[in-house]
């Protein structure tokens, strides 16, 4: 079959292309290191009683250890708890894990302007880790259609200094 | 009164007589430059929003995911 060089060109790029794709994402995957978020697996709570279940009864921030907390978020229609009401206050530069579950329908998280960005399902839980490099306040928006306010389901985290932060609203384990 | 052309809609038509000043090439000596412009143009744009797009948006130095 006879195939034209500038036909024989654009068929080499798109192949080109393809790999290319392909290369980046192994690239990102290996030396970049790059993690996507999960679920923790072999965990499903029921999203029915979820919001009477363990951890998920009293949402927010607890402490593993110095460089290290987790926060347990319920997103239900249309808040993010804690979040919306009262912002999610968290140390800057320390390790946070991020649980969250949805007793509802599901909604999404995410942090404009930052790398995270996470699909909250009813009966699984999402979890992701992050850092926050400095102290400033970020917002949290729904990113799943979840129903007749899905606009307004916003919500805050207020990032301060290690020093600044006060560990009196912590929820004892 | 219909010729046998006209009688048959969509069919095509016979080819006319090439007229002057017209000449007829063969594939090689085809050279849409135009063409090769506007698709090497979208092609690099291609790359500049991916390379946007995962670099910037993706793998950013702002807070992301770790574990």
């Amino acid at each position: 079959m006879h195939v034209h060089r500038f036909e024989k060109l654009w068929i080499g790029l798109s192949l080109l292309l393809i790999a290319g794709f392909i290369g980046i994402v192994l690239f990102g995957f290996t030396v970049m290191d790059l993690k996507v978020p999960g679920i923790e697996e072999g965990r499903q709570v029921d999203p029915t009683t979820v919001l009477s279940d363990k951890e998920f009864s009293k949402p927010g921030v607890r402490k593993i250890s110095d460089d290290h907390y987790e926060v347990y978020m319920i997103a239900q229609q249309f808040i993010f708890r804690p979040g919306s009401t009262q912002p999610l206050t968290i140390p800057a530069n320390t390790k946070i894990t991020f649980h969250m579950t949805a007793p509802d329908v599901m909604h999404g998280f995410e942090v404009p302007g930052s790398g995270l960005n996470a699909t909250i399902i009813p009966g699984q839980i999402a979890t992701f880790s992050t850092r926050f490099p400095e102290a400033k306040t970020y917002g949290i928006i729904c990113h799943q259609y979840c129903g007749a306010a899905h606009h307004n389901m916003q919500g805050e985290i207020n990032v301060v200094p290690p020093s600044e932060f006060d560990e009196s609203n912590l929820i004892s384990q | 009164m219909s010729t046998p052309e006209s009688a048959a809609p969509g069919e095509a038509s016979v080819p006319e007589a090439p007229s002057e000043g017209s000449k007829e090439i063969s594939l090689d000596e085809f050279e849409p430059y135009g063409t090769l412009a506007v698709t090497g143009s979208y092609f690099v744009l291609l790359l500049v929003l991916y390379a946007l797009l995962y670099f910037v948006e993706f793998a950013t130095h702002a807070p992301h995911i770790i574990e």
